[in-house]
């Protein structure tokens, strides 16, 4: 009798086998590339890459957008307001704003970008390390990190650019901020590696007969490297504003360099009567930092599918 | 719990002897010959200058002189400043002013920071969020010392809502705006790490268990959502308190305040070492204290915690 017969689902049918079911037909994606067709089709990483570009080409090729010398200055043309031969007007000494906030892109963005690759570079390593070797080693590198980390950033600058007064320009400058700029990624490198290390693909290739170094540089570093990059490229934003307060301070860059920070800085005086001499330079700045924000957020996103809304 | 504190304690000592020595070589190595700057353009008598150096003890050898500031800072005799005041007494003038600062400036982080961050992680997409988010950015990319000379140039020269500088009057009423500018950048990033922590939260499985039992929304965000995403927030705000501390060096420039690090500026400039080291001292001892106070917070909302233990990740 039928009746007798238990009823049993065949397992072609079942849905668990629709859920498990991978698409074999598609080649894999790795995590870079899910990262990369994610980015692929994000509004924001064109818009903040397109003005990254942008502001790229400005620091290279300045001549491009201006036909005027940033540093010729004419008194009898102080404080002109906009018009087609100056059109961001002229400073309080008769130069050129337009100019200025042209080719004081430069230093600005490169005392970022270097500090960023040196303190990052530096930090990935220290951090790599600890969290590698451990043991005693670790306890004396976090310790080290603490120290550096637990004194104020523009504290620790102030001090150190005040004792480099014969060192002149951006070297000084992204020295300074590169020695006390490393923690944060050393910290976030230790922990990645700390993480990676446990997991069980470490195991398999430490059975496959690969060396502790092998191991270190094929999969622990680049598999901790995610975090790192959003890391950075929010750094980097921090470290263009440092820069102009240092040069507020006095500190920075000489006031005879064309940078955003020396013209902020020397905008304060004519706050009152000519703000707009604030104005252009800090824009400036506020939308290269803004740029490089936007870009680590997204590509945050693209790494981590956590943080995808 | 004693126990973790004690450790805790305990892993400060390093931090604060590096730090020091730290700070303490590099304004000791900085050029030039302090005494020199105190006479100005005239030519000392040898013996006087001989007699201060030895009651700056700067003939020792650079170590030995550390461990008289690291003695001087425990009996609270930190020696005299160049200008012949005590270098206790100037600390001790300033850092209650910074406190007021950087006092005012934490609550209005916590108050603006974290509940635009709550009600705009739970409204996301909404108008709210979006003009919260958009000022954040804004917030986040200007650097301090212009936000400072806008607000100064709007609040106070032209519509003359507020006072434009503090100087001598240390109160509420003019203090407001150099705390709101100290606070600025802080707040934008306390805004953006609650909202993204209350959107995570929200999508949790355990405040979908407590939606199904009937626990009304205020509940369900408060106790369930809003506890849960304390704990990056606790990190934030605690290693913010010194960052602020930091930061006043330079909100104290543009607003005339006499505080801690107006003092460090000044003397920074006339190369007195001993007072600049004695300030860095001050706001890493406060750094490390609130660090400590952090971690106890950390065991106290989650009992997972404990030094030398490891969380089983499963």
């Amino acid at each position: 009798m039928a009746s007798s017969e238990h009823f049993v689902a065949k397992v072609d049918d079942g849905f668990e086998v629709k859920v498990d079911a991978v698409d074999t037909t598609t080649p894999a994606r790795s995590s870079w590339g899910d990262a990369w067709e994610y980015l692929r089709h994000r509004p924001l990483f064109y818009f903040s890459a397109g003005l990254l570009l942008l502001i790229l080409v400005v620091v290279l090729f300045p001549g491009l957008f201006t036909g005027m010398d940033p540093k010729y200055c004419d008194i009898s043309k102080a404080k002109l307001p906009t018009s087609g031969e100056h059109l961001l007007g002229t400073t309080l000494q008769g130069c050129d704003v337009y100019a200025r906030v042209i080719y004081g892109a430069g230093p600005s963005v490169l005392i970022g970008v270097l500090t960023m690759l040196i303190s990052t570079i530096l930090g990935a390593v220290i951090g790599a390390i600890a969290g590698y070797v451990g043991g005693v080693l670790d306890a004396i590198l976090s310790r080290v990190t603490d120290i550096f980390f637990a004194i104020p950033f523009i504290l620790a600058a102030v001090v150190v650019l005040q004792m480099m007064t014969n060192v002149e320009g951006i070297v000084k400058i992204v020295f300074t901020l590169s020695a006390f700029g490393w923690t944060s990624s050393a910290r976030m490198m230790r922990g990645a590696v700390l993480e990676t290390k446990e997991q069980d693909f470490i195991t398999a290739s430490r059975a496959l007969g690969l060396s502790k170094f092998q191991i270190l540089v094929k999969h622990i570093v680049p598999n901790s490297f995610a975090p790192l990059i959003v890391l950075a490229t929010t750094s980097l934003a921090g470290y263009i504003v440092a820069e102009a307060t240092l040069s507020f301070l006095g500190l920075g860059l000489g006031s005879d360099t064309v940078s955003w920070g020396v013209d902020i800085s020397n905008a304060q005086e004519s706050l009152v009567t000519n703000p707009a001499l604030l104005l252009f330079p800090s824009g400036a700045l506020a939308i290269t930092v803004l740029a490089f924000i936007f870009l680590g957020d997204v590509i945050r996103e693209a790494l981590d599918p956590k943080a995808r809304q | 719990m004693g126990r973790y504190i004690a450790l805790r304690i305990l892993q400060a000592i390093p931090v604060v002897l590096g730090t020091t020595l730290l700070i303490y070589f590099l304004v000791f190595a900085m050029p030039g010959d302090p005494i020199a700057a105190m006479f100005g353009d005239k030519q000392p008598p040898a013996g006087v200058v001989q007699q201060i150096r030895d009651n700056y003890h700067l003939n020792d050898p650079f170590i030995v002189q550390y461990f008289y500031f690291l003695k001087g800072v425990f009996t609270l005799d930190l020696g005299n400043a160049f200008n012949g005041r005590p270098i206790a007494e100037l600390i001790g003038a300033a850092l209650p002013v910074t406190a007021v600062l950087a006092g005012l400036a934490f609550v209005f982080e916590i108050l603006i920071g974290v509940t635009c961050g709550i009600v705009a992680g739970i409204k996301r997409r909404s108008i709210f969020d979006n003009t919260v988010l958009i000022i954040s950015l804004v917030l986040i990319s200007i650097p301090t010392f212009v936000m400072g000379y806008v607000l100064q140039f709007v609040l106070g020269v032209q519509l003359k809502i507020l006072p434009t500088t503090v100087g001598s009057n240390v109160d509420l009423l003019h203090m407001l705006m150099p705390a709101l500018v100290l606070a600025g950048v802080s707040i934008a990033y306390i805004f953006r790490l609650t909202r993204g922590e209350m959107a995570q939260t929200l999508l949790a499985d355990h405040v979908r268990t407590a939606r199904a039992k009937g626990l009304t929304a205020k509940q369900v965000t408060l106790r369930h959502v809003f506890r849960n995403s304390l704990m990056p927030l606790v990190t934030y705000v605690g290693t913010d308190l010194a960052a602020l501390m930091g930061g006043a060096l330079v909100t104290e420039t543009v607003f005339n305040i006499h505080g801690i690090g107006y003092l460090m500026y000044t003397n920074i400039h006339k190369g007195d070492g001993t007072v600049v080291v004695s300030v860095v001292a001050i706001l890493v001892l406060a750094y490390v204290v609130s660090n400590i106070i952090v971690d106890c917070l950390y065991a106290l909302l989650d009992p997972r915690i404990r030094v030398g233990k490891k969380v089983s990740s499963g």
